[in-house]
């Protein structure tokens, strides 16, 4: 079992309010992996605990499928619509001989991001990426977010079941606070489950960033931490499910998708430049992650009640 | 067979749950076999059904109020109920809403019955307007899944055809008085139709 310290909680807890006319801090913040903020202000987590996770099914009565899921502050509605037939769009790559996955992420309108860390995050681009896409607007990041999760969640459909069929999936990101695409991943694959359709596998994922040990700053005074080791690489340290802060001083994040009952990795997504060694060990956290997802998933998934008769 | 399960019979799995092995238990509705073990791909109860011949099957009843997706899905061979939307000149364009098997369909889907598969025999002969009209019910049967868009459904077989149709001229319900005709039981009308046999 991983150090999570995670407890299925409601957590909804709203951001603080942005002034108006603030000026845009394009400076990297500095990061305490000791003692990071876990959405809920009383609670501090380590570098390898997860936020506070809220998953539920079934919440919208119009789809066949839905899910909520919360990290923190990052809120995911996830609904499935289908099987259901094409429609005059899908055409194109609608086959007879199998079904189609569609999957549709999108920002709710001006919830979906705090003001400040967007402007942040299109200079940075996607999940710490630093490049030259400096501009990189709301709808191209939906467009990036909706193949990245068609990739994930592919794999474990049996879309031959589906003849002619088209299953749709829609995310909608109610508020963005990092690690936005395991979250939809783990809502995803929650609302097809939840809506009967068939799947080899629950898809579980996981994010962590990489930051380099010159962001860092170390709190040694605190009690609850004085057992707690960090995962101490030289140059960089490893943090578990970053928020957008901790995303924004990142050096390179890797989110990595696992269908865990196959023990097999279906989707593998880094950002940045990091040394290989590292990126093994952020596997192995990222692994260790994705293990606590599914037993929440799990839990959720099986805590329906008794079907009398 | 006790103690050859990982789950015991009625427990709740998740999809990707290991259930039990290959080699004992059929895969079921539900479930499917990956290596020599048997897997839920849905969530629900888990059901362990023994046979005499020694080897059971493993199944997962959903939710209550769920269909598993794949049912939903039409086959080839499948009875469906439709309605006529539009009649061409070699085809009639219908809207699948029901099959046998399913139910009612969540969303309907198109499909089109051409004119050689509408009657058993005399495919040269048959005419469109002569077998349907736009607004009939009928029974038909899948025999092709088509292209991307469309089924190919046929009503070449006795219990196949019009069950439901209204007479243009009263909008009246007319009754079937012959294979090929409907009569109006308030003006005495008649119109060709391709029937279905009615069912005693």
């Amino acid at each position: 079992m991983p150090t999570a310290n995670t407890v299925l909680s409601n957590c909804y807890t709203p951001l603080p309010a942005q002034e108006k006319g603030k000026q845009v801090k394009e400076k990297k913040q500095y990061i305490n992996p000791t003692s990071r903020s876990s959405g809920v202000e009383k609670n501090h987590r380590n570098a390898k605990s997860i936020r506070h996770v809220c998953i539920d099914r079934h919440v919208l009565s119009n789809s066949t499928g839905s899910s909520l899921v919360e990290l923190g502050h990052t809120k995911i509605l996830c609904s499935v619509h289908g099987p259901r037939p094409f429609n005059s769009a899908q055409t194109n790559d609608a086959s007879v001989t199998s079904g189609v996955l569609s999957c549709q992420v999108r920002f709710a309108q001006k919830f979906g991001q705090h003001s400040e860390i967007e402007n942040m995050t299109h200079a940075k681009n996607l999940d710490g990426y630093s490049s030259s896409f400096s501009n990189i607007s709301s709808q191209k990041r939906e467009v990036e977010l909706s193949s990245r999760l068609h990739d994930a969640i592919a794999p474990s459909l049996p879309l031959e079941l589906l003849m002619k069929n088209v299953v749709e999936v829609f995310v909608m990101i109610l508020q963005d606070d990092g690690s936005i695409l395991p979250a939809s991943v783990v809502a995803a694959s929650l609302a097809l489950a939840d809506a009967g359709v068939e799947v080899y596998d629950l898809v579980s994922a996981f994010s962590v960033a990489v930051i380099p040990r010159s962001l860092c700053v170390e709190t040694k005074d605190d009690e609850d931490n004085a057992g707690v080791t960090t995962f101490d690489n030289g140059q960089y340290s490893l943090l578990a499910d970053p928020t957008s802060t901790e995303i924004l001083s990142a050096e390179g994040v890797v989110t990595m998708g696992m269908m865990k009952n196959w023990k097999e990795v279906v989707f593998w997504y880094q950002t940045g430049s990091i040394p290989p060694n590292i990126v093994s060990e952020a596997g192995e956290l990222c692994k260790e992650g994705c293990t606590a997802m599914h037993n929440f998933m799990r839990q959720s998934l099986t805590s329906f009640p008794d079907i009398s008769n | 067979m006790p103690g050859q399960t990982l789950f015991i019979d009625g427990s709740k799995v998740a999809p990707g749950d290991k259930l039990c092995a290959s080699k004992l238990y059929n895969p079921g509705k539900g479930c499917y076999v990956r290596g020599a073990s048997v897997y839920a791909c849905a969530v629900g109860t888990v059901k362990f059904t023994e046979s005499k011949d020694g080897k059971g099957e493993a199944s997962v009843t959903l939710e209550e109020g769920r269909q598993y997706a794949s049912s939903l899905v039409l086959n080839v061979g499948d009875k469906v109920l439709a309605k006529v939307n539009r009649i061409q000149v070699n085809m009639a364009n219908i809207e699948i809403v029901a099959a046998e098997g399913i139910g009612t369909l969540r969303e309907h889907h198109s499909g089109i019955i051409r004119k050689e598969d509408i009657r058993v025999a005399a495919t040269e002969e048959v005419n469109i307007y002569d077998s349907f009209r736009p607004g009939d019910i009928v029974w038909a049967k899948v025999i092709s899944l088509g292209d991307s868009r469309k089924y190919i459904l046929s009503t070449a077989e006795n219990d196949l055809g019009v069950i439901r149709a209204v007479c243009a001229s009263s909008g009246e319900i007319m009754a079937p008085i012959s294979w090929k005709e409907m009569q109006c039981p308030k003006t005495g009308v008649k119109e060709p139709r391709k029937c279905a046999k009615p069912k005693e």
